[in-house]
């Protein structure tokens, strides 16, 4: 499996999901919301989970969130990244969970409730920008 | 019409199981299966009418495995298909298999199974499609088990030596299996413990080793299995279950995000007529040791969030109360996507399991358990069967 995988992948859009990347681009995380029952969905799909409607705006998610889980990775499958790294599983405040990585503070540091909000990162080199979570901001 | 015992288990075959066997590949593995369940039935494969091949995932841009399969294997089948449900899948196909039986579009099925890790006519590579987890770092089935079992832990207090526990058995069980990967490799409970992080909090010994091999099971009516050479093996209940729970907390807003798999065990038991508290012997699927525990809550064996505390002081042992993966499981005999679990699960009721056969083993409750974890939304398939002999 060596030499597979030496650069991070960007992402790889479907048809649906494309304007969800394009947005990040503008720094912007956009979710989809059913305009019948009012179900935020994620990730981007045709029908409504729920009501299997197909009317759902893009609507800008508050980037709020906390985390549901998260692991550390020690020996990573392909050795583009440098281990120890995270991976969380958000749950934003409109109610969708999302993969993401938690920056801006050390790994032990993580933990599960921690209320984290959105920052974009540009892949290095790329055309890309990743929706990531940092601790949110301790109020004074 | 209940299909309860009208279809039954009468061939088996599980091919050696290694690390690395690179004599086959995965076709061949299959084929090695299948000799050995129509050799073990006592058929031959002019008996052979349907079959079903598990999807070796990891080769996904192949198709028509099972078409081919069948050319190969010499027999015209009147039912065939190849099944894709991740580590769900082995026990679904004998479930189609009793189905199709009983529509009446074949008399007999083989269902099979064939891995080779490192196939060398297949370029190793990543399918498109992961774009939600990959670009995160995120790969592969044991990040996304160690994301369910931090959540497990922070939920219900779940310990690692719990885990530890699973393996241990596991362990214990495939010492007394000479078929087994880990036949000869004793492991405690410390060296658990002591065992590196792979994706933390999963160890190494939480985690499958890579497994080339390959198996296969024959099902038939019942009426025709009375004539053949071993004692009838029943096909008496089974269910399934397929969601997203971990990232569709709205899928029922009433239960927790644990509960979605146990409808399909209520089914399988309420379809076979037994209770739960009648099986004698159990393979759960083990994929991880968090997998195994998950496996006990979707099956009601216990409350869900007490599968931790289930496994301690050896419960799941041969010799304690509830008799698991008596061959080793997943995690010491072989990641044979299950179907290890199920040919174990026939032994078992065959009485043929030598030093690690449960004593008049009568009932035998076997799961499946599929994650297909790096495109979204990240699923899981639960399968299950309940099998019994008079």
């Amino acid at each position: 499996m060596a030499g597979l995988l030496l650069d991070k992948p960007v992402p790889t859009p479907s048809e649906d999901s494309k304007p969800f990347w394009d947005a990040c681009r503008r720094q912007e995380l956009l979710i989809q919301r059913c305009q019948d029952c009012g179900y935020f969905r994620f990730p981007p799909s045709l029908l409504c989970p729920r009501c299997s409607t197909t009317n759902a705006p893009w609507v800008k998610a508050s980037g709020k969130a906390r985390v549901y889980t998260f692991e550390i990775t020690h020996r990573p499958l392909y050795p583009a990244w440098d281990p120890p790294y995270n991976v969380a599983i958000v749950e934003l405040e409109e109610g969708p969970r999302m993969h993401t990585n938690i920056v801006g503070c050390a790994i032990d540091e993580i933990y599960v409730g921690m209320p984290v909000e959105l920052v974009f990162e540009k892949l290095e080199g790329q055309d890309w920008y990743l929706p990531k979570f940092k601790p949110t901001a301790a109020q004074s | 019409m209940s299909l309860r015992d009208q279809c039954a288990i009468v061939g088996v075959g599980l091919t050696k199981l290694a690390r690395k066997n690179p004599d086959r590949s995965s076709v061949g593995f299959a084929l090695e299966g299948c000799k050995q369940a129509i050799e073990d039935a006592g058929l031959t494969k002019d008996d052979v009418d349907g079959l079903l091949v598990v999807h070796p995932s990891q080769q996904g841009e192949r198709h028509g495995w099972a078409g081919r399969m069948a050319d190969l294997l010499g027999i015209s089948s009147d039912f065939t298909a190849t099944v894709d449900c991740g580590g769900a899948t082995p026990i679904v196909t004998v479930q189609m298999a009793a189905m199709a039986i009983h529509a009446g579009m074949c008399k007999t099925v083989l269902c099979c199974y064939g891995w080779q890790n490192a196939p060398a006519d297949v370029p190793m590579g990543l399918p498109p499609g992961f774009e939600f987890t990959l670009p995160y770092g995120e790969i592969g089935a044991t990040p996304f088990m160690a994301q369910v079992a931090r959540r497990h832990m922070h939920e219900f207090g779940t310990k690692s030596m719990q885990l530890g526990a699973v393996a241990v058995a596991c362990r214990k069980h495939a010492c007394l299996n000479p078929n087994a990967q880990f036949f000869g490799k004793p492991m405690t409970l410390e060296d658990h413990q002591n065992s590196r992080w792979v994706v933390e909090p999963l160890r190494l010994f939480d985690c499958c080793d890579w497994t080339d091999g390959g198996g296969a099971v024959v099902v038939t009516s019942a009426e025709r299995a009375q004539d053949l050479r071993h004692p009838t093996v029943y096909i008496s209940g089974w269910g399934q279950a397929h969601g997203a729970p971990l990232l569709r907390p709205w899928r029922n807003p009433d239960s927790s995000d644990w509960e979605l798999w146990s409808r399909a065990s209520e089914t399988a038991f309420k379809m076979a007529g037994v209770r739960r508290k009648d099986v004698d012997v159990c393979q759960l699927y083990d994929a991880f040791t968090i997998v195994f525990l998950l496996q006990l809550e979707a099956s009601g064996f216990c409350k869900v969030g007490e599968s931790g505390p289930f496994v301690e002081d050896g419960s799941v042992e041969l010799g304690g109360e509830f008799p698991c993966n008596t061959a080793g499981g997943l995690l010491s005999e072989g990641h044979t996507m299950g179907f290890g679990h199920v040919v174990e699960a026939v032994r078992q009721l065959r009485r043929a399991c030598g030093e690690r056969q449960v004593k008049d083993a009568k009932i035998a409750y076997v799961t499946g358990f599929g994650g297909v974890v790096n495109e979204y939304p990240p699923t899981f398939s639960f399968s299950n069967l309940i099998l019994r002999r008079e």
